[in-house]
């Protein structure tokens, strides 16, 4: 079974190739002798901590789009994990610095056909530290019509993942992944859009973490072993509605998410938009999560299984029952106003800075979550 | 869910997208306001992803959103 999802991972990357390469010779015979280039050049730092981890992600991102459609774009990150302890939801509490690096890219085509158009994209992403080795790819193609205001999007993703232990040099895990997402957006009327999408993603391997152990009563610590498989679903609608009057954007969100670990999770999310004069718009929003626990959980406030169980085990506090509330405020700024003098080249850039903090009564407890960015078109 | 339920479901949402894209259509000139900020439903893929990223570590549902979909990564996160 896990082979053949390692196959089927295999077959999105050669969908994503082809896709690429495709793009790659229309783009080469395209006629680009009218036109301007365009693109966006995009730097964000951000930040995450909690009771016992902090996390520093400073990352950029360059996307160009061609006159002829295509699409080009790379992105890099630094993910700079300070943690109590290596193996979240244990014991141990020694002080360590990781870093974990991630490079992306990706290549794309609009084919424009006058009252609608077609897109088509193929990315991948390579992402290394010690002890963790992921490739991703992934193809997604849409279509809009009816004067460009319905579109329905198709998407497909292979993932195959390494993973290793620093304490256990003879530990080798492999986790293989295949997601399938359908989408479908509507503009209902000059105010109002629609998106609704469903997602699957099956994921076969090793699916713990080789940090984390359980115990029997009585008995001594093993390395949590949950089932090689999971089947996860989820489905999601979102509305915006933009109002005039007032100059705001209201936007719903609602998730439903259930998998063949029988965990269930809402999340349902609401976020207001407002324009405060030219260049200045606020957006806040508020996020509600909560979700069941998987079937293999411990009973309820232990971490041990009874004597003699034998089946999947975790140790994992994010398989657990839980809900959390998130609030958050992000200010963004355009530089518009410097257009047609000295520093017009600027003129295109927009500066964000946004905070969030979420209560969450769990193991992990409060966070706050930060990010400082900027966006330069052209 | 079964598989049965779950192409029914798959179903019920083509056909309500199908019904929605019934409606009249939206001229180019009536467009204005479908730029403003929030009006799209995917902005900000940088910050998407750093989001979908720690919600993964740190709660048991993943997806949506457009996020291109990880499996983990270290510090404890799958």
């Amino acid at each position: 079974m896990i082979a053949r999802t390692a196959r089927m991972a295999r077959i999105a990357f050669l969908l994503a190739w082809l896709i690429a390469s495709g793009v790659a010779v229309a783009s080469v015979r395209a006629d680009e002798a009218s036109g301007t280039w365009s693109g966006e050049i995009e730097g964000r730092g951000n930040y995450y901590l909690e009771r016992s981890n902090r996390i520093m992600i400073p990352t950029g991102r360059v996307a160009v789009e061609s006159p002829g459609g295509v699409r080009v774009h790379a992105d890099y990150l630094v993910d700079i994990i300070t943690s109590a302890s290596i193996a979240t939801g244990t014991t141990d509490d020694k002080v360590f610095t990781e870093l974990r690096h991630g490079v992306g890219a990706g290549l794309g085509k609009t084919f424009d056909l006058g009252s609608s158009e077609f897109n088509l994209d193929a990315y991948g992403v390579y992402s290394t530290e010690s002890d963790y080795k992921s490739w991703l790819f992934g193809a997604r193609g849409s279509f809009a019509w009816n004067q460009k205001t319905s579109t329905v999007s198709l998407g497909v993703t292979g993932v195959s993942d390494r993973i290793y232990s620093t304490r256990d040099p003879l530990f080798r895990g492999e986790l293989h992944g295949l997601t399938a997402s359908v989408g479908f957006s509507q503009v209902l009327s000059p105010r109002l859009v629609l998106s609704l999408g469903y997602q699957f993603v099956l994921l076969e391997g090793y699916l713990g973490n080789p940090y984390r152990s359980t115990q029997n009563e009585g008995q001594a610590s093993l390395r949590e072993h949950p089932p090689e498989q999971r089947i996860r679903y989820n489905v999601e609608a979102q509305l915006a509605w933009y109002i005039p009057a007032t100059r705001s954007t209201l936007q719903a969100y609602a998730r439903y998410y259930t998998d063949s670990w029988d965990l269930r999770a809402i999340t349902p999310e609401v976020r207001f938009y407002q324009d405060l004069g030219r260049y200045w718009n606020l957006r806040l929003r508020f996020r509600y999560y909560e979700q069941g626990e998987v079937y293999f959980a411990p009973s309820s406030g232990t971490t041990k299984y009874p004597v003699g169980y034998a089946g999947p085990t975790t140790n994992d506090p994010k398989l657990v029952a839980f809900h959390s509330q998130q609030l958050g405020a992000r200010l963004s700024f355009s530089l518009l106003g410097l257009e047609g003098g000295l520093l017009d080249f600027a003129s295109r850039v927009v500066l964000d800075v946004s905070f969030d903090r979420q209560w969450c009564p769990n193991f992990f407890g409060n966070n706050i979550m930060g990010s400082l960015g900027g966006r330069l078109a052209f | 869910m079964s598989l049965r339920s779950c192409i029914a479901s798959s179903v019920l949402a083509l056909g309500v997208s199908l019904s929605a894209s019934a409606c009249a259509a939206v001229h180019p000139y009536e467009r204005e306001y479908l730029t403003r900020p929030g009006m799209d439903l995917h902005p900000d893929a940088m910050t998407a992803e750093f989001e979908a990223h720690v919600q993964s570590a740190r709660e048991g549902a993943i997806g949506g959103r457009n996020t291109v979909e990880s499996t983990g990564g270290g510090c404890g996160c799958n």
